[in-house]
């Protein structure tokens, strides 16, 4: 199957520049991105589940604790407070830091294969065209 | 007059000029006008994301809402925070990879259909008018309350409203998306910075962040109300009138010289203190604690509006696609999220710090048009100028009011880019004149803004700003979070679902959407009926639903998407594989990349 590929729609400009423009393709196969997609999804899930989970959480706490609510832990400052203004934004810097590491090795784990294409351009890639 | 702050605030607006005029040069393509040519860094976008994203809501509502209401106030800042963790976690990069214009354009190519597009495009504009009105409104307000003058013949209000709308339409048409990304970040620094200064100034005058919230948090909360006589005189069920309630929270100088008098007329208004009720559990509210502002409902449906909205925000989604690569586009909201946390840290800090220092400075001490009632603000919104003046003077008052027209200006710029994007290049160049020369289509581009501009600026003079300042006091920050609701209700379920499922269908789509959008508009609309009491009565049976809708909208445009896309899955698009390689495929960037990387040995070599 015909994958992706971002090339020019001339042909070679002749120079070395354009040459090299020409015959060099990155490209991604179908299957390839699937299974990427399936991966990244399971970590965004995953992800939005704590996110959610974390997020939606605090009003019930705060509903059904009191003491939650109530103790104070350092001068006016109780847990909830303290969530609302320190924890949950950690939480959400750490949650989108952690994704990003994780989102971006997943890209680079799972693309990034390359083509040296020659004249005979006939989707080089089906077969054992491609190489990492 | 505040000189001070009419000299900090034309300097903005002159530095915003001339940024403008720098790059006007790069503004000859359609991709360099909307897109800034997709070559912004992560930091510098991230920047500019905060400037687009943080309005006056922002700059002084969440402060002011944090003065008001203590921590109820803060959940709103916290929100709007929390609001690009799911941008990121499921639109910010399979966005950019599709490497399209606007959000429209997106579903347009998904779904191969014109009409999703013009769907997409009603729901953009809707969410431009919800987030355009207020900021205009915030411009005329803010230019009242700083600089007290009108020009031209104009009050204050219309002066601050045209000002405002004629200098977004010149700086947005000259300098185009990379005029306003670095505009954008020099403005998100200068609201940082003078948020930041104004904590520092109040720490330096003795406030103890923990101090003042024990003490603030000793008996019940307390705020300065506005109440027509009658109103105050009638008895509830219970025998007991609202006036009772005032009394005995309020000086006895206060009550015989400012309410006293006015008791005898029952259409006179009057300013009381009043002590407030939780709606969390029985008893009064408490500041450090929830149940002011929101019942658990109420909060949990803010916070759903404010987490899925954020990521159907036309001005900041467009933001998204300057990154050069989806990679980076990630990278950008992981600061984001680091920027805004910080920034509303500082929001709360002021918040706090207000309420503990107003009560020691009197209303004659600050030549601010300000009303302080028992040592409370009567408009919580005023308390970040308040405390600029009272601790640092005109000097420290003029960097405010230049960090608060920089919140209006960044964010009312993104605004016209993102509705003119959506008309020029949804409208224009996709059903009037496909075929157009790519120098008409910037020309339209252009004209698109201006004309959003005067939109803008109609609005913000026929908003009638005093009938909604009495029914809904934060008027700002209200509407624009009736701007999420639709967000998340109209355009982020289909979005959601269509970037990471195959299984979705144009009907699925276009009918989330009329689901979502519709049952928002709906719901938002019997809400501010019962406030504004014209609610009919014929209507009088229904159950009264959170104040905002997005807790019934945004699951209803959930189900109805994967319902009508089940029910239609023999029609799913049979290009989903190809659009698929383009949305989560890194190969056309990774071209880019490469392309740059000759390109600038090459210019190197050369």
């Amino acid at each position: 199957m015909r994958g992706f590929d971002s090339v020019p729609e001339a042909g070679p400009a002749g120079d070395a520049l354009g040459s090299l423009l020409w015959n060099y393709a990155e490209f991604d196969t179908p299957e390839e991105v699937d299974a990427l997609f399936r991966a990244q999804r399971r970590l965004s899930v995953s992800h939005a589940l704590l996110f959610f989970g974390g997020t939606l959480l605090l009003p019930v706490v705060q509903a059904v604790w009191p003491a939650w609510t109530t103790s104070a832990v350092w001068g006016g400052l109780t847990p909830a407070f303290i969530t609302a203004t320190l924890l949950y934004p950690l939480f959400c810097i750490v949650l989108a830091a952690s994704y990003t590491m994780r989102a971006n090795r997943l890209d680079e784990d799972l693309l990034g294969r390359t083509v040296w294409r020659e004249d005979t351009w006939e989707a080089p890639w089906v077969g054992s065209g491609g190489e990492r | 007059m505040q000189a001070a702050a009419l000299a900090t605030t034309l300097f903005v607006l002159v530095a915003a000029l001339v940024v403008s005029w720098l790059v006007r040069r790069q503004t000859r393509t359609t991709v360099e006008f909307y897109l800034a040519g997709r070559t912004v860094s992560a930091f510098l976008n991230a920047s500019a994301v905060c400037g687009d994203y943080f309005s006056a809501a922002s700059f002084l509502g969440v402060a002011g809402a944090v003065y008001a209401s203590g921590l109820d106030g803060v959940w709103f800042g916290v929100g709007f925070a929390g609001g690009f963790v799911p941008l990121l976690l499921f639109t910010a990069s399979p966005l950019r990879r599709f490497g399209e214009y606007t959000l429209p354009d997106y579903f347009a190519a998904r779904f191969e259909s014109g009409g999703i597009r013009l769907v997409a495009v009603a729901m953009v504009q809707l969410i431009v008018l919800f987030y355009l009105a207020p900021q205009m409104v915030g411009a005329g307000t803010v230019w009242e309350l700083l600089v007290g003058e009108g020009l031209l013949g104009l009050g204050p209000y219309a002066t601050g409203v045209v000002l405002t709308a004629a200098a977004m339409a010149v700086f947005s048409t000259l300098g185009g998306m990379r005029g306003m990304t670095w505009n954008q970040a020099v403005q998100f620094w200068m609201m940082t910075s003078a948020i930041a200064l104004v904590v520092a100034f109040a720490f330096a005058a003795g406030f103890s962040y923990t101090r003042a919230l024990r003490d603030l948090s000793q008996g019940p909360l307390v705020n300065p109300e506005r109440w027509r006589v009658a109103d105050l005189l009638r008895p509830d069920p219970t025998g007991r009138r609202p006036a009772d309630l005032a009394r005995a929270v309020t000086s006895d100088a206060y009550w015989q010289q400012h309410v006293e008098p006015r008791l005898q007329d029952p259409q006179a208004e009057v300013v009381v203190l009043m002590p407030q009720r939780s709606k969390l559990r029985p008893g009064p509210a408490v500041y450090n604690q929830p149940g002011h502002l929101y019942s658990p409902w109420d909060h949990a449906s803010l916070l759903l509006t404010l987490v899925l909205g954020t990521a159907g925000l036309p001005h900041v989604v467009m933001r998204f696609y300057t990154n050069p690569t989806g990679a980076l586009a990630r990278r950008s909201t992981v600061y984001v999220v680091l920027l805004t946390s910080v920034f509303y840290w500082l929001a709360t800090a002021a918040g706090v710090a207000g309420r503990a220092l107003t009560p020691q400075v009197g209303e004659e001490a600050v030549a601010l048009p300000v009303q302080v009632v028992e040592g409370l603000l009567t408009h919580p919104d005023q308390v970040l100028p308040f405390l600029a003046q009272t601790l640092g003077g005109d000097l420290l008052l003029g960097y405010v009011a230049a960090g608060a027209f920089a919140a209006m200006f960044s964010t009312i710029g993104g605004l016209l880019l993102a509705s003119a994007a959506s008309w020029g290049h949804d409208v224009f160049e996709q059903f009037l004149r496909p075929e157009a020369p790519e120098r008409l289509r910037v020309l339209v581009a252009k004209l698109a803004v201006v004309l959003m501009a005067v939109v803008a600026m109609a609005i913000g003079l026929a908003f009638p700003r005093v009938a909604f300042l009495r029914a809904f006091p934060a008027v700002i920050a209200l509407m624009v979070s009736w701007a999420f609701a639709i967000s998340a209700s109209g355009l982020v379920p289909v979005l959601l679902l269509s970037l990471w499922w195959k299984g979705v269908t144009l009907r699925g789509a276009v009918a989330g959407m009329l689901a979502g959008g519709g049952s928002c508009l709906a719901l938002l609309a019997v809400n501010f009926l019962r406030v504004v009491e014209a609610y009919p009565a014929w209507l009088g049976g229904l159950p009264v639903g959170p104040a905002l809708p997005t807790l019934v909208s945004a699951p209803l445009a959930f189900g109805t998407v994967l319902l009508v896309s089940w029910l239609d899955r023999r029609n799913i698009p049979p290009h989903v594989d190809e659009v698929w390689l383009r949305l989560h495929g890194t190969a056309r960037e990774r071209q880019e990349r490469l392309l740059e990387r000759v390109v600038s040995r090459a210019r190197l070599g050369s």
